[in-house]
Order: C-alpha cells, then sequence, then structure tokens
C-alpha cells in the first residue's frame, strides 16, 4: 500500500452524547509537519474531536489512525503508553499541577520516562522555559502566574518529551489579544524548532489565519470546509464566509 | 417518581449500592495491580506518609489523650465504690489497644486526610489534571490511588500505636491525680492484663480501616463531576461513607479477632 503523508486519518466518526449526536461521520486528515487548524462554533464538537484524537474519548463508530497507529482498536495500556509518549496535548485550562511548582510541572514527565540525571533535567526545564518566554520562574507557584504564563508553562511540559505531534485545546481562551499573538506565534516558532505537526482547536479566526497551514470547519457533525487559510477566505459556502467574515 | 412503589424504591436503592460496591471492588483491584516500584512512585508514597501521618498526628494525639482522660474520669468513680481503683488502668488499656486507639485514630484520619485526599482528586479531575497524567503516559490510578492506599496502610497503625499511648498516658494521669493509684503500680497494673495479641488484635485492624478509608476517598475524587460543588459533594460523601464503613468493619473485624486471637 502506498504510504501518505497524513500523520493523523478520522475516518467516517460518529459520537453520539445521550439523544445529542456530536458527530455524523467525520473525517479528516492531518499532513505531517504541519499546523492544522479546527474551527467550528461553540458546542459543534471541536475539543471532543481533539480529546478523541488523543485516547481520552471514544468514538461510538470509526477509525482514529494517530503517527500509523489506529488508536480506536487499543485495548492495553501499553498500547495507550505507546501513543502518548509521542503526543502532547495541552489544555484549555492548562491543567497544571497546582501542588508542584512550575520546575516540578515541567520536570514531572521527565522524571517519569526520561534516563536524564537531576542536574541534565533542570538544564532542559531551563531550556523549555527560555524556548516559552519565561525564563527565571522554576520556583514560581502555579497560582503566582497569569492565564498566559499558565499556558505558557503547560506548553513547556506538554513539549517536554519531543512529541511528534502536539494537540493545542482552545490555546488563546480566554486571554488578551496582544498574550493570544504571543502564544500564536509560540505555536509557530515551535513547529519550526521541533519541526512537529500541530493541531489546533479554536474559534479564534485571528489566530487562525496567523498560524494555520491549513484549517477545517465542523458544522452540523461534519467537515464543511477545508483549505488552507487562502482557499478557505475565497470560499463562497455561506456558512464559511459568515465564520470568516462575522 | 413519587408515586413509584416502595419495593421498586428499594429495589433502585439495592441496585445502585450493589453498582457502587462493585465499582469500587474494580477500582481496589486496579488499584492493588499497579507496581509501586518506580522512584517517582515511591517519592510520591514518602509525600503521602508525611501528608497523612505526620500532619495528623498532632491531631491524632490530643483526640487519643483526650479519650483516655475521659475514659478515666468515668470509670474511677464506679469502680473506687467497689474498692478496685487500680482497675482504671485495666480498662482505660484495654479499651485504648482494642477499640478505642483504632477507631477513633481511623475516624481523625478519615476527617483529615481521607476528605483531604477526595478534595484533592476531585479538584484535579475537574481541572483536567487527571486526563494530563494520562496524556503525560503516567497511570493516574497507580500515581494517586495506589500509593495513597500504600501510605495510609502503613501509616494508621503507627498513628494508632501512638493514640494508645497517649491515651494510656491520659488516663494515667487522671489515675495518679484523681485516683490516687501511684504511677508505677498503674504503668505494672496495665502490662499485667494487656496482653500481645490484644495489641495485635487492634493494630490488625487499622490495616483494613487504612485500606477503606484510602480506597473510598480515592474512590469519590475519581468519580467527581460538576465543578467545584462536585468537589464539596465528594469531600462529604467521603467522610460519611468512610465512617460509616469504619463502624461497620469494626464489628466483623471485632468478632475475627476474636476467633484468632
Amino acid at each position: 500500500m502506498e504510504k501518505d503523508n497524513n500523520i493523523i486519518k478520522v475516518i467516517g466518526v460518529s459520537k453520539r452524547f445521550g439523544e445529542q449526536e456530536v458527530f455524523k461521520g467525520l473525517s479528516l486528515s492531518v499532513r505531517k509537519g504541519e499546523i492544522f487548524v479546527i474551527m467550528g462554533g461553540s458546542g459543534t464538537g471541536k475539543s471532543v474531536l481533539l480529546s478523541m484524537m488523543v485516547g481520552l474519548n471514544t468514538p461510538d463508530e470509526g477509525k482514529i489512525i494517530i503517527d500509523d497507529m489506529e488508536i480506536t482498536k487499543f485495548k492495553k495500556q501499553k498500547e495507550w503508553t505507546s501513543l502518548w509518549l509521542r503526543v502532547g496535548f495541552l489544555f484549555q485550562g492548562s491543567a497544571l499541577f497546582d501542588s508542584m511548582n512550575v520546575e516540578e510541572n515541567i520536570s514531572f514527565p521527565l522524571y517519569v520516562h526520561s534516563d536524564l540525571k537531576e542536574k541534565e533535567i533542570k538544564a532542559r526545564v531551563k531550556d523549555l522555559l527560555n524556548m516559552v518566554g519565561l525564563p527565571g520562574i522554576e520556583k514560581k507557584k502555579i497560582s503566582e502566574l497569569s492565564g498566559g504564563m499558565q499556558k505558557r508553562v503547560a506548553l513547556a511540559r506538554t513539549i517536554a518529551l519531543n512529541p511528534n505531534i502536539v494537540f493545542y485545546d482552545e490555546p488563546t481562551t480566554g486571554l488578551d489579544p496582544i498574550t493570544s499573538d504571543n502564544i500564536g506565534l509560540l505555536i509557530r516558532d515551535l513547529k519550526h524548532r521541533l519541526s512537529n505537526t500541530s493541531v489546533v482547536v479554536t474559534h479564534d479566526v485571528r489566530l487562525s489565519y496567523r498560524i494555520a497551514d491549513r484549517m477545517a470547519l465542523l458544522h452540523d457533525g461534519r467537515v464543511t470546509a477545508i483549505g488552507t487559510v487562502s482557499e478557505m477566505k475565497a470560499k463562497r459556502d455561506p456558512l464559511v464566509r459568515r465564520f470568516l467574515f462575522g | 417518581m413519587e408515586n413509584q412503589h416502595p419495593f421498586t424504591r428499594v429495589g433502585q436503592q439495592a441496585f445502585r449500592v450493589a453498582t457502587i460496591t462493585g465499582e469500587i471492588f474494580i477500582f481496589l483491584i486496579k488499584a492493588i495491580s499497579r507496581s509501586i516500584f518506580s522512584t517517582v512512585i515511591i517519592q510520591q508514597i514518602i509525600r503521602q506518609i508525611y501528608f497523612i501521618g505526620v500532619r495528623s498526628l498532632p491531631l491524632v494525639t490530643i483526640s487519643g489523650f483526650a479519650i483516655g482522660v475521659v475514659m478515666a474520669m468515668q470509670t474511677i468513680g464506679l469502680l473506687t465504690r467497689f474498692g478496685a481503683t487500680t482497675y482504671v488502668a485495666v480498662v482505660v488499656g484495654l479499651s485504648m489497644v482494642k477499640e478505642l486507639g483504632p477507631v477513633i485514630t481511623a475516624l481523625m484520619v478519615a476527617g483529615r486526610a481521607g476528605s483531604g485526599m477526595s478534595a484533592e482528586i476531585g479538584s484535579m479531575k475537574v481541572t483536567n489534571q487527571i486526563d494530563a497524567l494520562k496524556v503525560l503516559a503516567v497511570d493516574p490510578v497507580r500515581y494517586l490511588v495506589t500509593t495513597r492506599i500504600v501510605a495510609t496502610v502503613v501509616v494508621l497503625p503507627i498513628l494508632t500505636a501512638i493514640a494508645d499511648v497517649v491515651g494510656i498516658g491520659g488516663g494515667m494521669l487522671m489515675g495518679v491525680t484523681q485516683g490516687g493509684i501511684g504511677t508505677r503500680l498503674y504503668i505494672e497494673t496495665t502490662f499485667r492484663f494487656i496482653k500481645l495479641e490484644d495489641i495485635l488484635s487492634g493494630l490488625s485492624k487499622t490495616i483494613i480501616f487504612g485500606l477503606l478509608i484510602a480506597l473510598i476517598a480515592t474512590y469519590e475524587g475519581f468519580k467527581t463531576k460538576g465543578g467545584t460543588a462536585g468537589v464539596g459533594l465528594a469531600t462529604t460523601s467521603t467522610m460519611v461513607l468512610s465512617s460509616l464503613l469504619i463502624f461497620i468493619s469494626d464489628v466483623f473485624l471485632t468478632k475475627l479477632m476474636l476467633i484468632i486471637f
């Protein structure tokens, strides 16, 4: 079989929560090395889709293939672990461990999964904090950080193990426009530095324009439109136009 | 709902209890099947031993002492009437090591550490920190549940032994000051009547109490939903359920200890 360039394949996924049908045979693919933005109004299931891609949620029907692994067939803990070591997930609310300080949060996956010595881990934490533009805050408590800083620290923790794919769930929600722009720049910058694939779920059109290589619009349980920023801007579909231009 | 037949309601309640019992049992199997041999897990166990053990020490010491004092105060008068004041040492000592020490310590730990565990894990659940552990390829059951069960099971017998000693000390204070018993006589009487099996039967119970406290607290924490209100409900539920289970299991454990020892 010919090997394609898609690192993520979502094929015919359906999901229902009680009476509400969130996805009706949704399909999409993400190419290796691109920043793929998934957009849609509130309640269209963007975050549910993202959580399915990392196994935090399961589809009722359909297949999800991540980095050549069909995760919808996973049964054993070992299989999930092999997936989670290859991907990173930035949660909407950052999900930093508030019982730990910044350094402990970022070093946590390194202590668990790497063979690095303590000194090397501390140096790596320092590098990661520099990378996200927050040098010297190792000893700060999570409660002392602003929302934007928490997002960056969470991002540093997410990329600590050099994941092949980074998933961002609403990375700019609750942030002011300047901080949002900085987060956008950071996502692009990290993609270039780490050469990984990024999947970003957002309803922030401005952010999408700044970072997306390709974007998809979800509506009524399916992908309504997909393409590069310029292709999306050129679409005649009234729904796409209303979403992008208001 | 109001027009439901009483049998239907009883049936529904019985089904609910059976479901929860089954869930807790599966949760226990998952937790105890995880290995503890990893640096991060051992560090976490030590942290929990500090949180559950060292931080509960003042509470357990004060309550143990108070119970010993009250037991002595309540019995000195009666025993003096029969000319058996010295036996206050036996009443206090045996009550503390066999029953009051284990149960009071377990209740104190359930109230302080158990509800704390439930609130912490519940908050982690509603703020996606448990999902964050998963995607960092860290098993949340191993990291949060197994460690707390091991720590509580290790710590509770030690705390109970301390409560027993302090309680006996409290009884002695009353026996000496109010009953006019000599310190040496009080200690000798205590040691003469309290056998090793009495101490072991009390401490053995606390292993089961510790398991129940940590299991209920972590289970309630893990099934928390509905934001901060859910965390409050989980904490209350932990306190109620673990206290109830401490008393109920004590009945069976006491019978079992009487058979064994």
